[in-house]
């Protein structure tokens, strides 16, 4: 089983959502879109390396720097306020370890992390 | 396991049936647009549609599949936040077995940008063409490590770089539903009929994993009823 599997697989369980093996944007992209990486209302297809392949959002217009990869035919973006989006700063804390199936896992300081865990 | 050095923001849509029905609505034209326009093959459930998500910048994964206990040396320095870019060195000590990545990847590297999206929550899309009917059925679960050899809107099949599922076999459905799909056994899903009468496909939007919901921490579910003196008594 491919290392993004069992990354997800672990993940998943700590109800965060789906875990990304890859979570910066892809390097090929136009800067605007790696600017802000993954976002809300980015359409994609999900790969089986752990990844997003970014299509375009469906907030921006056709002609928005983020969708100059190509939208359909007829494409009518969905309206957005920036008050429609919950945003909660440091959700998870500095250094915050997400794991599962650990014994310990501790600062151990001069920021040194240590986790014990046994098989997955 | 996963490590953020800088923490993570959380972003979350509110009105999440607008999604929903966005996606519905216009799911199989996405199919159409991917797999005839942009000819990318892609595969039935691939299509993703990102309604929360939580970003960093900075962050250290590991997994694998060793079966002895172990322990997982992540090492980092960050530099000053206050100057808004971030030095940053991350280093995963080896384990035989373990799988590691990292973000940024030297000390050289500096980061302001909350870019980096390591949590995802939102929208399965896919194509049924076995509905027949509008309504409400009960849906299989959605699986990831399992690829789906219905291949919508002409995509060649087994064709190279295929998102989603790697094409060295065709499972039946059924056999998706043994990934690790949290709580989406059994939920009931709204079905919206794109097609015409002669088309038969419908659109399946499911949330993966399953949309945050509202809760409530009161047992006695009392309706909150307004005092009759409320209205007609004043004046």
């Amino acid at each position: 089983m491919a290392s993004s599997n069992i990354y997800r697989d672990l993940l998943l369980p700590q109800r965060h959502g789906l875990p990304f093996w890859t979570p910066e944007p892809d390097a090929n992209l136009p800067e605007t879109y790696k600017d802000r990486g993954i976002s809300i209302g980015d359409l994609g297809l999900l790969t089986d390396d752990g990844g997003f392949d970014y299509l375009f959002n469906i907030h921006a217009k056709a002609d928005d720097p983020v969708n100059q990869l190509g939208t359909p035919t007829d494409f009518n973006p969905l309206d957005k306020s920036d008050y429609g989006i919950r945003k909660i700063e440091s959700f998870h804390s500095k250094k915050c370890c997400i794991t599962r199936n650990i014994a310990k896992a501790f600062d151990a300081g001069a920021d040194v992390y240590v986790v014990s865990r046994s098989s997955s | 396991m996963l490590v953020l050095p800088h923490g993570a923001d959380r972003y979350e849509v509110k009105a999440y049936q607008d999604y929903e029905e966005y996606a519905s609505k216009h799911g199989e034209a996405w199919y159409r647009f991917v797999n005839q326009t942009q000819r990318r093959g892609a595969r039935n459930n691939s299509l993703y549609l990102v309604t929360g998500c939580d970003k960093s910048r900075s962050w250290g994964l590991a997994a694998g599949s060793q079966l002895q206990e172990h322990t997982v040396e992540f090492k980092f320095k960050g530099g000053s936040l206050a100057q808004g870019t971030v030095g940053f060195h991350a280093s995963w000590t080896t384990v035989d077995g373990l799988e590691s990545r990292k973000y940024p990847l030297s000390i050289t590297d500096t980061t302001a940008r909350m870019n980096q999206c390591v949590f995802a929550r939102g929208l399965v899309i896919g194509i049924n063409k076995n509905i027949l009917k509008k309504g409400t059925v009960r849906s299989r679960q959605v699986g990831f490590s399992t690829s789906n050899s219905f291949v919508p809107f002409g995509s060649p099949p087994g064709s190279n770089g295929s998102p989603a599922s790697a094409p060295q076999s065709s499972p039946s459905r059924d056999s998706a539903t043994e990934s690790s799909s949290g709580d989406l056994s059994n939920q009931k899903q709204d079905l919206t009929d794109v097609g015409d009468s002669d088309n038969s496909s419908s659109v399946i939007v499911q949330g993966f994993p399953q949309h945050p919901k509202q809760v409530s921490l009161l047992f006695l579910n009392e309706v909150y009823q307004p005092l009759k003196s409320a209205s007609g008594v004043e004046s």
